[in-house]
């Protein structure tokens, strides 16, 4: 009676399995407490045998001590346990993460099943507990009296996964770390340029040249700003014209307008264009009267398959608008649009100047 | 002494690491029609503050990566010397992610000098620091 059912040809058992039923047939049995195998339950033998045919790495655990049974998939996974520890207590198993290990037991065992995602291990492969991640199914395994006898446990190691992902998390918060820096020791430079053109050109007669260069950089580092809170990718129009005019005195302007982002081409030309038109109107239009304001309205509509963007700067409240009698760079400057390449309409009139560029919303928002 | 001269040069402390913006600090300062005393870094700045009483301005650039953060020393100098005015300047900030000490006056860099310079007439001119300077 020692092994009949491991000699008998005609049912063997188990009947398939790789190299794990080679180890489990391998066992002696006789002073092991389930006994010899032909004589276990049958869910029990059912079970072992559905976990060592399948490709996919799973588990048994049976009875009070939990005897473990596992698959020729899951074995590269158990390192020095793998096969000695075929057929033992779940408890010799993973003692080193008993405490964490027990209160899964318990549940499945209570008849639920437990499924974790991603769960943080330190299993001891090779002689140290080492940090690893598996995703992982524990489901009860019920004998023939109806009553839950064993754990069946599915499992699938994740650890280069979870790793990956951290890395990468690392590696965005460094990355965004490293764009704030460098947005930073762009405008710290855009200051040295400030002091060395101040300091250079100090005995210039035409200061009022040297100021408009320093307030034209201003106006640039306002767009750098607006841009670095979305690395540089995308920004706000509402959120620009607000940054190019802040230093003129934010009651003086109503702005309105959806929700656009532009890209940072335009958010540069049109912080410059902005800029000049705000300028002009402190030196000759609206904002020179006390109660002058400046409207600056956005829409977009669709026309055919393509959105445009408009946007107005109307002047009320000033003196009536005159034609310059000459176009310089700060005129260049504004006929420049929102893209750069023009769209744009001057209207002087007596009520004071309205411009209006427009430009196809695709470019706008491209890089 | 100062009461007969209206026009006294009174000192401006100037703190700042970058040379070339000290060079322009300085020329700033004497825009405005004061005296420029320099220190290139916090620490310099409190013992200069220490030995010069007469000293009622502070220009300070936030942006010193070797100086303890700029902005608690700034809040220091308030805490000790409460009739020094303070006119603080940074890239690594915005006005409204800094927040100043009482009657501290920001402007983000690239600075726009004129403003610099009215600013420091303008808090130059206010009756309270002029009561409580030293006297002679």
């Amino acid at each position: 009676m020692t092994d009949p059912a491991l000699s008998d040809p005609h049912h063997p058992f188990p009947a398939v399995g790789g190299g794990c039923a080679e180890t489990l047939r391998a066992i002696d049995w006789t002073d092991h407490p389930l006994g010899d195998p032909i004589r276990w339950p049958a869910p029990l033998k059912t079970a072992v045998q559905i976990v060592l045919a399948s490709g996919f790495p799973m588990m048994v655990h049976w009875g009070p001590e939990l005897f473990t049974f596992y698959n020729d998939a899951y074995a590269p996974s158990l390192g020095r346990k793998h096969p000695g520890h075929m057929g033992q207590p779940a408890r010799a198993w993973w003692s080193e993460m008993w405490n964490q290990l027990t209160p899964v037991f318990d549940q499945v065992l209570a008849g639920k099943t437990v499924f974790v995602e991603n769960g943080r291990y330190t299993p001891d492969r090779d002689g140290v507990p080492k940090e690893a991640f598996f995703t992982h199914s524990h489901s009860p395994i019920w004998d023939v009296d109806g009553r839950v006898a064993g754990i069946f446990l599915v499992v699938t190691e994740t650890t280069s996964e979870v790793v990956a992902k951290r890395d990468r998390d690392v590696a965005n918060a460094q990355q965004l770390l490293l764009n704030e820096e460098l947005a930073h020791r762009i405008k710290n430079t855009l200051s040295v340029v400030q002091a060395l053109a101040q300091q250079t050109l100090n005995k210039v007669e035409d200061q009022e040249a040297v100021r408009s260069f320093g307030k034209r950089l201003t106006a640039l580092a306002a767009a750098h700003d607006v841009l670095t809170r979305d690395q540089w990718s995308s920004a706000g129009l509402g959120d620009v014209a607000k940054g190019a005019l802040a230093t003129f005195g934010e009651d003086r302007f109503v702005l309105s307008g959806p929700d656009v982002i532009i890209g940072p081409r335009a958010t540069l030309s049109l912080s410059l264009m902005l800029h000049e038109l705000a300028t002009n109107a402190a030196k000759y239009g609206a904002l020179t009267a006390p109660d002058g304001k400046v409207a600056v309205s956005w829409t977009v509509t669709g026309d055919g398959d393509k959105d445009m963007l408009c946007l107005s700067w109307s002047e009320r409240g000033g003196p009536p608008a005159i034609e310059p009698a000459r176009k310089g760079f700060g005129s260049r400057l504004i006929r420049m649009g929102l893209t750069g390449s023009g769209g744009v309409t001057l209207s002087y009139g007596p009520e004071g100047l309205t411009v209006e560029a427009t430009a196809p919303l695709y470019q706008v928002q491209e890089a | 002494m100062g009461q007969s001269q209206p026009l006294k040069r009174w000192p401006v402390l100037i703190v700042e690491d970058e040379p070339i913006l000290r060079i322009d600090a300085i020329s700033m300062v004497e825009d405005a029609g004061f005296e420029a005393v320099e220190a290139m870094s916090s620490a310099d700045a409190v013992t200069l503050l220490e030995e010069r009483l007469d000293i009622r301005l502070v220009y300070m650039d936030l942006d010193m990566p070797r100086s303890r953060k700029g902005i608690e020393i700034a809040a220091a100098i308030r805490k000790r010397w409460p009739p020094i005015e303070i006119i603080l300047t940074a890239a690594y900030f915005t006005r409204e992610s800094v927040s100043l000490p009482e009657r501290a006056e920001f402007y983000p860099k690239p600075i726009d000098r004129f403003e610099i310079v009215d600013a420091m007439r303008r808090l130059m001119e206010r009756p309270i620091a002029e009561a409580e300077a030293p006297a002679t």
